[in-house]
């Protein structure tokens, strides 16, 4: 007798297609589906998580300034949707006066500007962040706004840089970048000062250092 | 976990052997469902990376053993396979192997095992020795007093000559 002869004996021996098909349904059926395919699970679960935060981190996260300065100072903080998520003010007012967030930057310019305490004459608009390239088609959007007083404000772009510093001395985009053209004609002028100060008395100021359309504005010194 | 695509081909690859397993442990087929069950269902669970289809059915071949020797350990499934229960199975085989399988299934049960493993599975002493958990002097011992009843009752024929072949 040899191996072979017992190797043919056992090779009779066969699990036939039932008993396989049997075996495969009962052990696919004690197998918690919510365990057959973790990984997957998990992985689309974590990209779903990472997607949320991604999309709720940038929807939080500042990337333009906008500034309006007239005789009040407000600061508008638009994310990369350009939606308006926070606002600053620099005169005292609370916030709350201005419920523009979540708004398109365009409407929430309207709005504030739309609102009684803008007398719209001397409007300065200063936007900063992102690119210049995104600054100056805001710049170029608010402008062409179907508000008259949108056309005519005064606009201007900052550099980043310039942002934090506004806010590092209390002080809007605007009125700040208005306070180091000032500073270049008055070397004594104080930040203290300018925060005092509307927007219209700045550049009357600035006019009057100047020798150009001095009304004897004469507070500060 | 395993995919459903792994435990169905895990089970068309390797039922055979896991039944095989099965015949020289229990005595019915409701008892070799139940093992069958168990060993893929530990296959399915199982999350190792096997370094080869050779590493594998020796993973399973272990599982399959040690589930059947589980079972057996049991109150109610200590009796013994039976002489009849025997016939039965063994006359699952051609006529022609019928005879070399019954009188392999009557052999003790470490002979049976050893048999299986050494001529039927191809492995190696040592090998087998590893499987079964045993000395592998006890493998040969095993193997030799295997031999000696199989011609008991198969006769002694000759060996037939085939340089491939491990004769008995």
């Amino acid at each position: 007798m040899t191996e072979d002869q017992i190797r043919k004996a056992f090779d009779e021996i066969k699990a036939d297609d039932a008993l396989k098909q049997k075996t495969v349904n009962a052990v696919i059926e004690r197998t918690p589906a919510k365990k057959r395919m973790p990984r997957k699970m998990i992985l689309t679960a974590a990209a779903l998580i990472i997607a949320a935060f991604a999309g709720i981190f940038s929807y939080t996260t500042p990337v333009y300034a906008i500034s309006l300065d007239d005789t009040a100072s407000v600061e508008l903080h638009v994310n990369m949707y350009q939606r308006v998520i926070s606002v600053s003010t620099y005169d005292g007012t609370s916030t709350a006066s201005y419920s523009v967030d979540n708004m398109s930057y365009t409407d929430a310019v309207q709005e504030i500007l739309s609102s009684s305490e803008w007398n719209n004459a001397n409007v300065v608009i200063t936007i900063a962040g992102g690119s210049q390239a995104g600054c100056e088609k805001m710049m170029s959007t608010l402008q062409s706004g179907s508000m008259q007083c949108m056309a005519n404000a005064a606009y201007a772009t900052a550099d980043n840089s310039l942002l934090q510093e506004a806010q590092d001395n209390g002080m809007s985009l605007g009125k700040y970048k208005a306070y180091l053209m000032l500073k270049e004609l008055d070397s004594f002028v104080t930040v203290d000062q300018v925060q005092q100060m509307t927007m219209q008395e700045i550049h009357q100021y600035m006019g009057k250092c100047r020798g150009m359309n001095g009304n004897g504005m004469s507070k500060m010194k | 976990m395993r995919s459903e695509e792994d435990i169905y081909s895990a089970v068309q690859q390797y039922a055979d052997t896991v039944r095989r397993i099965c015949i020289i442990h229990l005595k019915n087929q409701a008892d070799t469902e139940d093992i069958f069950q168990n060993v893929f269902f530990k296959y399915a669970q199982n999350e190792q990376e096997f370094s080869s289809e050779e590493h594998k059915k020796a993973w399973l071949i272990k599982v399959t053993e040690n589930a059947c020797k589980d079972f057996l350990k049991s109150f109610f499934n200590q009796n013994r396979v039976s002489l009849d229960e025997i016939k039965e199975i063994a006359a699952e085989a051609a006529p022609e192997h019928s005879e070399v399988l019954e009188a392999v299934l009557q052999l003790p049960e470490i002979y049976r095992d050893a048999v299986y493993l050494y001529y039927y599975e191809g492995y190696s002493a040592v090998e087998t020795a590893k499987i079964l958990k045993k000395n592998v002097n006890t493998i040969y011992t095993t193997l030799d007093r295997a031999k000696k009843k199989l011609k008991e009752v198969l006769g002694g024929e000759e060996d037939d000559g085939r340089s491939d072949q491990k004769s008995l």
